[in-house]
């Protein structure tokens, strides 16, 4: 139990209920939320789909290994590398000083 | 609402068994999958450091660390479950990696609780959220019991609301959230 007026704490409790709320959400609601959204509901299934086909074939090719949590801060700390230089998009990685790193930025 | 541990244990969705690959389960998720995932990553993303990951870059990210193995698949867990905690992490790690960036310090730990900039950023959230449910008294009534960490049947005693009036009011949480995560962009 929470119990706090810390912003931090309470937001972490609130989106730890709404996620199990939305995972535990009955599947023919989920539907039912996708039929009235229309063909927004389409678009939006469609993005996701591609994200994760993009994110598979990428996996696939061995193109987007990641690095493990918190390496690539130490790797730009250690070469002085600055976020500028980071990748601008999805799809960009190769303009990254470190191709490994998958991050996309918009 | 009940308990997280409880609803974890009624997840329907199924676990893969070990020897199915996590792009395969990936593949075969359903549509209504991929709207809970949408959903999921843009819940979270709303936690994350100004100015830097989306929502999908989010998701991206958890899902390729997925794929790589660099967070493995526990067995048992569901898919769905077993990305939204590699997205919660992620949106910590974040939190680190900006920290660092700024230098600033980091005094206790993890941070999390006592950086200024992360409660202040929580506190916009908050009043986000908020505001999505600001025609609803009996949802913004849940809301705030469980940013408190109440549980269901406090939440009920605290707002005096029969179980019936709490499960619909659940119900429509759950279709704004839903909605929310349709939207067609945004953060």
């Amino acid at each position: 139990m929470t119990r706090t007026s810390n912003p931090h704490s309470r937001l972490t409790a609130l989106l730890d209920a709404l996620e199990a709320e939305l995972l535990a959400a009955p599947a023919d609601k989920v539907r039912d939320a996708l039929r009235e959204a229309g063909r927004a509901g389409n678009v939006a299934c469609q993005e996701v789909r591609a994200l994760l086909n993009e994110a598979i074939a990428a996996s696939e090719d061995g193109s987007a290994a990641t690095l493990p949590p918190d390496a690539c801060t130490g790797l730009d700390q250690l070469l002085g590398v600055s976020k500028e230089l980071r990748p601008a998009a999805r799809g960009n990685t190769h303009a990254s000083a470190f191709p490994a790193w998958s991050c996309r930025r918009h | 609402m009940t308990g997280t541990s409880q609803q974890i244990k009624d997840w329907s969705r199924p676990a893969a068994p070990p020897q199915r690959g996590v792009g395969a389960a990936l593949a075969a998720l359903s549509e209504e999958d991929l709207l809970r995932l949408r959903a999921i990553a843009r819940l979270r993303a709303r936690s994350l450091p100004p100015g830097g990951m989306t929502w999908s870059d989010l998701l991206h990210e958890a899902v390729l660390r997925a794929l790589a193995g660099a967070r493995p698949w526990p067995q048992g867990v569901p898919l769905l479950a077993f990305l939204a905690g590699a997205m919660r992490s992620l949106c910590d790690e974040q939190w680190r990696r900006h920290r660092r960036q700024d230098h600033l310090s980091i005094l206790h730990g993890s941070g999390g609780a006592h950086d200024p900039e992360r409660a202040c950023a929580a506190a916009e959230v908050l009043a986000a959220i908020q505001r999505l449910f600001a025609s609803d008294e009996a949802a913004l009534k849940v809301i705030t019991g469980l940013m408190s960490g109440m549980a269901a049947g406090e939440i009920r005693c605290h707002c005096d609301m029969t179980a019936v009036e709490y499960d619909t009011t659940r119900r429509r949480i759950r279709r704004t959230m839903l909605r929310y995560g349709l939207a067609w962009s945004g953060p």
